[in-house]
């Protein structure tokens, strides 16, 4: 299968991206088994953290014996990548990003012209 | 016989392929009708395809040209070849198909990344959006930019960011789902794929080049009507200019291009209501549509007829 966008991996991403220091597979299956009606295994919760730590979704760092997960990107980061993915395919994205900036207010204007100046400030020249 | 036929079919890739698009992009009547101006097209990038694949077979098959049987060929290549136009059109005929087949080669890999960049969007739409409550195909996508979508697959779904559900009202947000569930049902994505494919095969053709650059804004003009009749003319304008529905992340169409104008002549069709097709005009597409598939088709039965026998 090796599919990404399944109940599991979305169960697993979902738990890991509330803690931000990432948890060992037995925290994470106490986190992810609360409250749920069928508790998952030990071993189903690792074997699916792995496949995402393979598919680049999540870190492993050594933790004393074992290992924690930590999510390489947030939620948030991912959201703007297929927001961006959407906009590039679109034939009109620059009309469409026009539009988006005379809607947004003041204080969301200041917030994109601070984060535009920073990039340019980090890549000149693009 | 067969030089009426290859004459037959090569001026039926010329028509087809090389004077129908421009014809075809005449500006304004395909505004008043972009279902009938798509079918046009289609018609036309079909016939052009099946009039170009009876010529190359015409002239590779025919009874004296090498493909008629390769062992034959080897046997007697001298003899038969006497007649200089025989060569000549299996030669033309076999650098057309050697020309197609490096084209395909090159192009199918890219054709092969966009899909494999689709299926990965996809999963990672799986991971990061919620489910809308309220319709079961519709995933909420946490954003700002307001941004809607549709997504080809199995169980097609449309991609809405929290950005745009904010800024939408009920009736321009339903405006919205049903020109993105058009798309999915007209299955706009598939006829994005085979134009794309036909870019790739045969991008010298005019009538090829011009659907590239008319057949996508058609495509969401169709759209458009489907849900301007169900919703409304105003509130599909106003969901438009509120936000970009983009077309989808069909990956493929980046060969193509397009104007950057698409929205502009999108709101402008919905603001001032257009004429509706003349009678004429309407029999003249239907006329053209069934030439332009059947002509090159109708040839080919007679070919593969003539042919079978020997």
């Amino acid at each position: 299968m090796g599919g990404l966008g399944g109940p599991l991996e979305r169960a697993i991403m979902n738990a890991l991206w509330e803690v931000p220091d990432g948890l060992r597979i037995r925290e994470l299956l106490v986190k992810v088994n609360e409250g749920a009606d069928r508790p998952l295994a030990y071993n189903t919760v690792q074997t699916v953290a792995e496949r995402l730590s393979r598919k680049g979704l999540l870190r492993r760092v050594p933790d004393g014996q074992a290992f924690r997960y930590l999510p390489t990107r947030t939620r948030d980061e991912h959201a703007v990548e297929l927001m961006l993915d959407a906009l590039t395919e679109s034939s009109d994205h620059a009309a469409m990003l026009a539009r988006f900036a005379e809607s947004v207010d003041a204080q969301d204007a200041r917030h994109l012209f601070d984060a535009l100046r920073e990039r340019a400030i980090d890549e000149p020249g693009t | 016989m067969f030089l009426v036929v290859a004459a037959g079919l090569i001026v039926s890739v010329v028509a087809l392929g090389c004077v129908a698009g421009p014809v075809l992009d005449r500006p304004g009547w395909p505004v008043a009708n972009p279902a009938i101006a798509i079918a046009c097209w289609i018609a036309a990038l079909s016939g052009t395809f099946a009039g170009l694949t009876g010529a190359v077979a015409v002239a590779l098959l025919r009874s004296p040209a090498p493909g008629h049987g390769l062992l034959e060929w080897l046997h007697d290549c001298v003899h038969a070849h006497r007649h200089s136009g025989v060569a000549l059109a299996a030669g033309v005929g076999a650098v057309t198909l050697f020309a197609c087949a490096v084209r395909l080669a090159r192009g199918l890999p890219r054709l092969w990344r966009a899909m494999t960049h689709r299926r990965r969007h996809r999963q990672m739409l799986g991971l990061i959006a919620r489910e809308d409550g309220e319709h079961a195909d519709v995933l909420v996508l946490e954003h700002p930019v307001p941004v809607a979508y549709c997504l080809p697959s199995r169980r097609g779904c449309i991609v809405i960011s929290t950005g745009a559900r904010d800024r939408l009202t009920a009736a321009q947000l339903k405006a919205v789902l049903a020109h993105e569930r058009a798309h999915l049902r007209q299955r706009h994505h598939a006829l994005l794929l085979l134009l794309d494919l036909a870019y790739v095969l045969l991008p010298w053709l005019p009538t090829v080049r011009r659907a590239g650059a008319s057949l996508p804004l058609l495509l969401e003009m169709a759209a458009d009507d489907v849900a301007a009749r169900r919703c409304g003319r105003p509130a599909l304008a106003g969901a438009l200019r509120k936000l970009a529905i983009a077309p989808g992340a069909a990956g493929a169409l980046a060969a193509t291009g397009s104007d950057g104008r698409t929205l502009t002549r999108r709101l402008a069709r919905l603001d001032v209501p257009a004429r509706r097709l003349s009678r004429a005009r309407r029999t003249a597409a239907w006329a053209f549509f069934t030439c332009a598939i059947g002509a090159p088709f109708a040839v080919i039965t007679v070919v593969v007829g003539l042919l079978l026998p020997c």
